[in-house]
């Protein structure tokens, strides 16, 4: 049995080379890989995985959250998910479920790089949204007041 | 004796207060509004009550709703909890006049505690040190210098019509002064069309020492120690302990001292807690008074022995403190940590993380104590403060409640929101604050470390065996997704 696994975690992708009964990790940036022994993980009530040294781990919804060494990682596992793309760049997407409070551009606007295109609140936090470059705002897809949700695309530059 | 008491309150206070209730026989009644309908708070409660929509504004801050909910339930008494409606006048002078018993100071002390302006000139009179100023009207830079040097150097300037850092100057010395108060009134005038400034003693390396106080309806007051909240990040308290560590046992007795004095000015009734800002030179000031529960309030439980809420609950009723002391002097056993728990994300500017809880699990071990408002499933939303537990290590010593609570962290697993649990662990694992040195600019001054190199390694590690295992045995997950679906391509 071969399979090869792609991993995204924190903007870097990892491809996993899994063999019969132990894997290769392979770090396609900076070349490490390691063998890796195999650990047999218990099934629990709740959905969750656990090992004799207290890792859990979980599979939910496209991600991998895994909790080891009391520290927890989280993973997403959608394969065709591609970090950091070319068009990622031009679309601003709220990073977070909340209310617009400011939306300072309009289409037609040019936009240096740096600069605010709106300002997303959630829990009394403010999240200032800026251009990654400079760019000619295309469309505008919400006004101040509006409710939005997680990765919601909220301008599109061009 | 009050029978049922309504909780004015959600999430981990109300649970925790409902935990008190049930050991005491009373009755409990939760409030709740739309976002909260399935959360563990309503459904641990004897009763519960709909109070409105999700935004606090249409539910938990709405006083009629609460009265209706008071009527509706019969409950006779109303515990605030933190936030909210905890420290407003009108709410607590309502159920003075609907005849309900207000688990919280009367609605007067509510109301001067809450004006900054009234407290420090009532605390100012009772003898309770504040941090020396000048907010008169004179700009002239002779009347200024003379203030500086009564108040002694260093000294903040800070732009009466201020904010952002603008017209704000400090100065060390007395020949510093006056360029640099020009500079700030300059400044000022710039920012803010009004050049008037106003000087502050400014107080180098602060610590924030809080005293929990008690006051009882015979007019008697007594503290419950100090607890060391300096750990805080935009003001906003991270790690709170009990004892204060490297405090002068001298200042420690004077500080408490103050605040029973402070509270018996005002002939305080209830629980609060009088804050200070203590100075490197053992001088410290008043800050202000918390006229309720605090968050912290656990590291006090942990130490004294006493339930707090139980307490609040026996003065409401008439009990004296000396009925509850039953002859016994509060003592200060052990050492106690706590931190909170959020749902922020420690590499993203701390930016609230939201969504469903996909598994929540807390620690069961000795000596930790995990008060929690949510589990598996809980949806944590942008509508309320995204605190998900507060855990507080206990140890005979520091350094082993400081290990318990380590130990804690380790076992807190949360999986779906990003948690600020790798953030605390840094904090509790730094060396400045193993040997206890803390001050209000400790997270802003000192790096802290939650990653260690070889960590990703690691994760990634058991991250492929998991993969491994899985793939071998073919478990129910598994064949329930598809490796299509869950996995990713195949190539």
């Amino acid at each position: 049995m071969n399979r090869t696994f792609r991993l995204r975690w924190k903007e870097k992708e990892y491809v996993l080379d899994l063999g019969e009964s132990s894997s290769r990790l392979l770090d396609p940036e900076n070349g490490w890989e390691s063998l890796l022994t195999h650990y047999s993980w218990t099934k629990e009530e709740d959905g969750s995985y656990s090992l004799p040294d207290g890792s859990v781990a979980l599979l939910k919804s496209g991600k991998l959250y895994i909790h080891t060494k009391g520290k927890t990682f989280q993973f997403s596992i959608k394969g065709k998910e591609s970090s950091n793309s070319e068009a990622a760049q031009f679309e601003i997407k709220s990073p977070m479920p909340g209310k617009i409070i400011k939306m300072e551009v309009k289409p037609g606007d040019k936009v240096k790089k740096g600069q605010t295109l709106a300002v997303v609140e959630a829990m009394k936090m403010e999240h200032a949204l800026r251009a990654g470059l400079d760019a000619d705002v295309k469309e505008v897809h919400s006004q101040p007041g509006d409710i939005v949700s997680q990765d919601q695309l909220l301008v599109l530059l061009s | 004796m009050i029978q049922k008491l309504l909780i004015a309150n959600r999430g981990e206070i109300s649970l925790r207060i409902q935990k008190t209730c049930k050991r005491l026989g009373i009755k409990t009644v939760a409030v709740y509004s739309d976002a909260d309908k399935d959360s563990p708070f309503v459904k641990n409660a004897d009763e519960s009550f709909y109070l409105g929509g999700s935004e606090p504004s249409k539910s938990y801050l709405v006083i009629p709703n609460i009265l209706k909910a008071v009527q509706a339930t019969g409950a006779d008494a109303v515990h605030p909890g933190y936030g909210f409606l905890s420290e407003k006048t009108e709410f607590a002078k309502a159920l003075y006049q609907a005849k309900v018993s207000f688990l919280g100071p009367r609605p007067e002390t509510v109301d001067l505690m809450g004006d900054k302006i009234r407290s420090r000139a009532a605390m100012e009179k009772a003898g309770v040190p504040v941090v020396p100023g000048y907010e008169g009207d004179s700009q002239e830079p002779s009347v200024l210098l003379k203030e500086a040097e009564r108040i002694g150097f260093p000294v903040m300037i800070k732009a009466s019509a201020g904010g952002g850092g603008k017209g704000m100057k400090r100065v060390f010395s007395k020949e510093e002064f006056l360029p640099s108060l020009e500079s700030a009134q300059r400044e000022a005038g710039n920012a803010f069309g009004d050049a008037r400034v106003f000087l502050e003693k400014y107080i180098i390396n602060p610590r924030h020492i809080e005293v929990q106080v008690f006051g009882d309806s015979s007019g008697n007051v007594i503290h419950l120690f100090e607890r060391e909240c300096s750990i805080q990040r935009r003001h906003q308290k991270v790690v709170e302990e009990s004892p204060a560590p490297n405090l002068d046992p001298k200042i420690k007795q004077k500080i408490c001292e103050v605040a029973v004095q402070a509270a018996s000015s005002i002939g305080y009734l209830g629980a609060g807690t009088v804050e200070f800002i203590l100075g490197e030179d053992g001088n410290f000031y008043f800050l202000e008074m918390n006229t309720r529960l605090q968050v912290e309030h656990p590291v006090t439980e942990a130490v004294t022995g006493f339930d707090l809420v139980e307490w609040q609950i026996r003065i409401a009723e008439g009990n004296t403190l000396a009925s509850l002391l039953q002859g016994k002097e509060p003592g200060q056993t052990g050492h106690a940590i706590e931190v909170r728990l959020y749902a922020e994300d420690p590499e993203n500017e701390f930016l609230p993380s939201i969504g469903r809880i996909e598994l929540a699990k807390f620690p069961d071990q000795q000596n930790l104590r995990v008060d929690s408002g949510v589990v598996t499933g809980s949806e944590v939303s942008l509508y309320y403060d995204p605190m998900l537990a507060k855990i507080i290590g206990y140890g005979k010593t520091r350094e082993e409640a400081r290990k318990n609570l380590i130990a804690g962290l380790e076992h807190t697993v949360i999986f779906g929101p990003v948690t600020n649990v790798n953030y605390l662990r840094g904090i509790l694992e730094h060396s400045e604050f193993v040997s206890g040195h803390t001050n209000t600019h400790f997270l802003e001054k000192h790096k802290i470390e939650w990653e260690e190199v070889g960590e990703e390694k690691e994760a990634l590690a058991k991250t492929a065996s998991f993969l491994v295992s899985r793939t071998v045995q073919s478990s129910s997950v598994w064949e329930a997704v598809g490796p299509k679906g869950l996995w990713g391509e195949i190539l």
